[in-house]
């Protein structure tokens, strides 16, 4: 390992032991779309040759002086693809997206609730991946070959080799990315609009449904494999709260989220969530949930946050991604600075944008560059 | 519903939709995948 990995390493390490990292760790998060468009490439056509795809993570990296590697050079679109999934659908801009879709009808919450796993295996899955439905005998064998077939054109041309040839920090390792209960159940299973329904509907059932799915996702949790040496992460993007009043955020929301957040550091598992849309009403309940969490935000006022936040946690985000769009590099550089004197006084916080680049037409890379290099002067302690 | 056990390179254009841009990249990835399961349900051990 580099003396510059090393130290990049360290600022992670501190943070996550709550002690104040010499800077603040600089996280940026430019997507593979954004760096194939970059590279003047097509999200129809070398978007599925990982050669390219390692092409344009590799120019991110050369650019873009974050602690992290910028960009991933991976991507599963071709066994989305060809797996017919429902959950991962290409749009007319070529980006896969996961849709509105319900694979669960309203009066199958009994049958969930009984035995999640059974449902998610038996009932679910064939309806989400269309392979599945159709070759009844080989459909399993094809779609995990699919899936192999595809992560081994990355071998050895991946993040690992990206992230040492440029020596950013490896410390954090993504154990696991799954959901908070409930927005298990709206993602997955039913979708935004129908479990606003059910929660009126059959509110008992959305709620038993949760404690299902907590219990589904605690199984699969005692399936993780750590790494050792690295700080073993289970990311939780969360979706359904900001659009929950205050009653129904009790009731159906946090107490689950937070067993479940406790079932994370239970076994030995860091969790990092990220709030989606506006979380300030519910930035008291964050003060809630046990341990040390890393905490994005995505549209929460910093200022609240610090005043707010127990400081056992580690904040991180804030910085507006559409400033990349309009802004002069000037600007940006001060936006930064403005940013920082904010949330870095209490030696908790991680810098990132709210939202990951994900156009061309989103960010100049000379704004990117302007926000990076500001973050990691301007944020030393 | 019933799949042909493995599909052609012709038969995968036309199940996948793929426009000209997609037979680039991703089509000879489909045929790889075909070929993978080809492989799978031959091997005799």
């Amino acid at each position: 390992m580099s003396n510059l990995q090393a130290e990049r390493n360290q600022l992670y390490a501190d943070i996550w032991a709550g002690k104040r990292p010499k800077r603040v760790p600089v996280t940026a998060m430019i997507s593979l779309e954004y760096a194939i468009q970059h590279q003047g490439y097509s999200l129809f056509r070398e978007y599925y040759s990982p050669k390219h795809c390692f092409e344009a993570a590799e120019e991110m990296a050369k650019l873009i002086n974050s602690d992290n590697l910028p960009t991933n050079p991976e991507n599963m679109a071709a066994a989305y693809r060809y797996s017919m999934s429902k959950f991962m659908v290409q749009g007319r801009d070529g980006f896969y997206q996961h849709p509105n879709y319900s694979p669960m009808k309203f009066e199958e919450y009994p049958e969930l609730i009984k035995d999640p796993f059974a449902y998610w295996a038996n009932v679910v899955r064939p309806r989400i991946f269309g392979i599945l439905e159709e070759d009844e005998r080989y459909g399993e064998l094809r779609l995990n070959l699919a899936r192999s077939v595809v992560a081994s054109k990355y071998f050895g041309m991946g993040t690992p080799q990206l992230v040492e040839k440029y020596e950013r920090a490896n410390i954090e390792h993504m154990a696991m990315m799954n959901t908070a209960p409930l927005d298990y159940v709206a993602d997955f299973l039913r979708n935004f609009s129908d479990i606003c329904i059910d929660m009126r509907r059959a509110p008992q059932w959305v709620a038993d449904a949760a404690e299902a799915a907590l219990q589904f996702i605690c199984d699969s949790l005692d399936r993780v494999k750590k790494v050792p040496g690295k700080i073993n992460m289970v990311v939780l993007p969360l979706h359904m709260a900001p659009y929950l009043n205050p009653k129904n955020f009790e009731k159906f929301y946090f107490p689950t989220f937070k067993k479940l957040i406790e079932a994370i550091q239970e076994r030995g598992l860091h969790a990092s969530i990220y709030c989606e849309h506006n979380w300030d009403p519910h930035l008291e309940a964050l003060n809630d949930l046990p341990g040390r969490v890393q905490i994005g935000f995505e549209m929460a006022d910093p200022k609240l946050v610090v005043e707010k936040l127990d400081k056992r946690h580690i904040i991180s985000t804030f910085f507006h991604t559409h400033l990349l769009r309009t802004a002069t590099p000037e600007q940006v550089s001060d936006a930064v600075k403005r940013l920082l004197d904010i949330v870095a006084v209490n030696g908790n916080y991680v810098f990132a944008m709210n939202k990951p680049v994900l156009n061309p037409g989103d960010a100049s890379i000379e704004n990117i560059q302007a926000m990076v290099d500001t973050a990691v002067e301007y944020g030393v302690y | 519903m019933s799949r042909k056990l493995i599909l052609s390179k012709e038969e995968l254009i036309e199940k996948y939709n793929l426009n000209e841009e997609e037979q680039v990249y991703l089509l000879p990835i489909l045929m790889d995948i075909e070929d993978a399961v080809r492989r799978h349900i031959t091997s005799p051990v």
